[in-house]
């Protein structure tokens, strides 16, 4: 049975019991086998990947292979399908030039992005579009932040060549329609983006039951180490498409004149590559296996259900969001008369870490007619008793700004 | 004190709630300020004869630091000629870097908020904005 007090020994900054960590949409804490399974490497098998043929090297280059074998199994592909990148934000800008460079996208068209997105599935777009003179077409949110399939589809029948969309929104934690969204697309012949960021975290992701043409995910907020992450592609389209970066490792032969490019997956993968990132990430994907994973969704889910009961019931408390079961780990609200960044420093002064500003989604927030929040998002080794202190702390919030009450 | 304290020290909170300074005020020049990292806008307003500066006010959004440090400030400025203000400015992000200890005591309420790298910008962004304003005013006087 999953229970979160099982799994919090495994994580040096939960175990402490210092802190309530409520930042994990930002990023999430490493079990210990994470990271020891990067100092593994760097003590016991550090080479550069694919290049030489001594033992150490080799042994080196079949770890990181087999980390990628490991993520293409959790996301149902091919291990060629798998391409390493920096993180989401690199995934996306990858996919994006060569998209555009390969001419998928050309002046005249239409592409569509949603209001929900983060920055960095935003402004890529907004800013090629500009540069190829291709149309950026909006998908709008409900006051609410959800997008319902029809708001999708009426955009989609506008007559535009390429979806870029979130699963979850890293603002409000609400989960769109990526099914049905997917499916829609495909029958149109659309191609699709799926930001995974949040997603993949949380949800199991297979990414040919889902019908996405690509899929952009970073591994620190999947219990990995930062500056990994995925772009997972369709196969005909990535072997279309032109490399984005050049360099060591994406060639097959160069000569003065002319240079040919080398397989998927390497194709993509100019330079010497993140190998302890990918490891660290194969080791997290591996600890996420291990666990009973729908009951550590239900536990995420009921955890947000009582936090958003919980900020409910305070009446100086405003709420963003649909409130219902669309809207997963994540929970955006602020006090009211109160800045977020003064509200995140009280409960910083109670050990109590949440985000407060715009995160990174400025668009969607604005459309909300709201400047920034406060952030609580949850994790699976967070527990009952951390949301309690987050409702605790904030309703005594009285005693240090005096004038919260009176602003109602 | 405990740290959380030090930063909303009574008098600070104080200045936040005054909102004598808030406003915007007409005849008078204006800049625009912004914190990138968190979104923060202030904008600011004064009138002035070409030597002194007669009233000044400020706009925007933000945390208590952000809006106590402008309040502050805006009162701080007015009866000032533009080179006293222009030398307070300098002294008090000075102050808020750490490389000055000498500041008058009614800006002393600030001190707690060194304690926080990421509260020092809150705390001198309506400054920064005033020194743009007053060097924009002192340029063209010159020509
Ligand atoms: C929905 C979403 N997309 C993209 C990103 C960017 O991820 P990274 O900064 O790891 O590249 C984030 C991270 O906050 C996110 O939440």
């Amino acid at each position: 049975m999953f229970s979160p007090e099982n799994i919090r020994d495994d994580f040096p900054i939960i175990k402490t019991g210092e802190l309530v960590y409520l930042d994990n949409a930002a990023t999430t804490q490493k079990p210990s086998c994470v990271i020891n399974s990067i100092c593994e490497y760097y003590e016991k098998y550090n080479a550069n990947v694919h290049r030489s043929n001594y033992s150490l090297a080799e042994k080196a280059t079949e770890n990181y292979e087999r980390a990628r074998k490991k993520i293409a199994n959790f996301l149902g592909v091919e291990e060629d399908r798998i391409i390493f990148t920096r993180g989401a934000t690199e995934a996306i800008n990858l996919v994006a030039y060569s998209i555009f460079l390969g001419g998928l996208l050309q002046p005249g068209d239409k592409m569509a992005v949603t209001i929900a997105e983060h920055h960095s599935n935003f402004v890529p777009w907004q800013q090629l579009c500009k540069k190829f003179e291709v149309e950026m077409r909006i998908v709008d949110t409900t006051d609410e932040g959800y997008i319902p399939i029809e708001s999708f589809t009426e955009v989609m029948d506008e007559g535009i060549k390429l979806l870029a969309f979130t699963g979850m929104s890293n603002s409000l934690g609400v989960v769109m329609p990526y099914h049905e969204v997917c499916k829609a697309a495909r029958e149109r012949e659309i191609l699709t983006v799926l930001d995974g960021a949040q997603l993949v975290p949380h949800h199991r992701v297979k990414v040919d039951e889902i019908g996405c043409d690509f899929l952009a995910f970073s591994g620190h907020k999947i219990l990995g180490p930062m500056g990994i992450g995925v772009l997972c592609g369709r196969r005909d389209i990535l072997e279309k498409l032109p490399p984005f970066m050049y360099g060591g490792e994406m060639i097959d032969k160069v000569t003065i004149e002319e240079t040919t490019f080398n397989v998927l997956p390497y194709k993509f993968e100019a330079g010497t590559p993140n190998v302890e990132g990918a490891i660290g990430l194969a080791k997290a994907i591996e600890y996420v296996e291990n666990i009973e994973w729908n009951d550590a969704v239900k536990h995420v889910m009921s955890l947000t259900k009582r936090l958003l009961e919980g900020l409910a019931s305070i009446e100086f408390v405003e709420i963003y969001g649909p409130g219902d079961d669309r809207q997963h780990s994540i929970v955006s609200f602020n006090v009211k008369g109160l800045h977020p960044h003064d509200v995140a420093q009280y409960l910083s002064s109670r050990k109590i870490a949440v985000r407060s500003g715009h995160h990174c989604a400025q668009p969607q927030l604005r459309r909300l007619g709201i400047k920034a929040s406060c952030r609580a998002s949850l994790y699976i080794y967070n527990t009952k008793d951390d949301v309690d202190r987050l409702l605790r702390a904030l309703e005594e919030i009285v005693t240090v700004f005096p004038w919260v009450m009176r602003n109602e | 004190m405990s740290n959380l304290d030090e930063l909303y020290r009574d008098m600070l909170l104080e200045f936040y709630m005054d909102t004598s300074h808030k406003g915007e005020l007409k005849e008078s020049e204006h800049r625009e300020g912004k914190n990138i990292s968190c979104g923060d806008e202030v904008t600011l307003y004064m009138k002035h004869d070409g030597d002194r500066i007669i009233k000044a006010s400020f706009t925007g959004d933000g945390c208590v630091v952000s809006q106590a440090s402008a309040s502050v400030m805006a009162h701080l400025l007015e009866g000032k000629t533009l080179e006293e203000a222009r030398r307070l400015i300098l002294n008090f992000i000075s102050f808020m870097k750490g490389d000055t200890e000498d500041i008058s005591e009614e800006l002393k309420i600030f001190e707690g908020v060194k304690q926080f790298p990421s509260r020092v910008k809150c705390a001198t962004l309506a400054w920064h904005t005033a020194l743009e304003l007053i060097e924009d005013i002192m340029k063209k006087k010159g020509n």
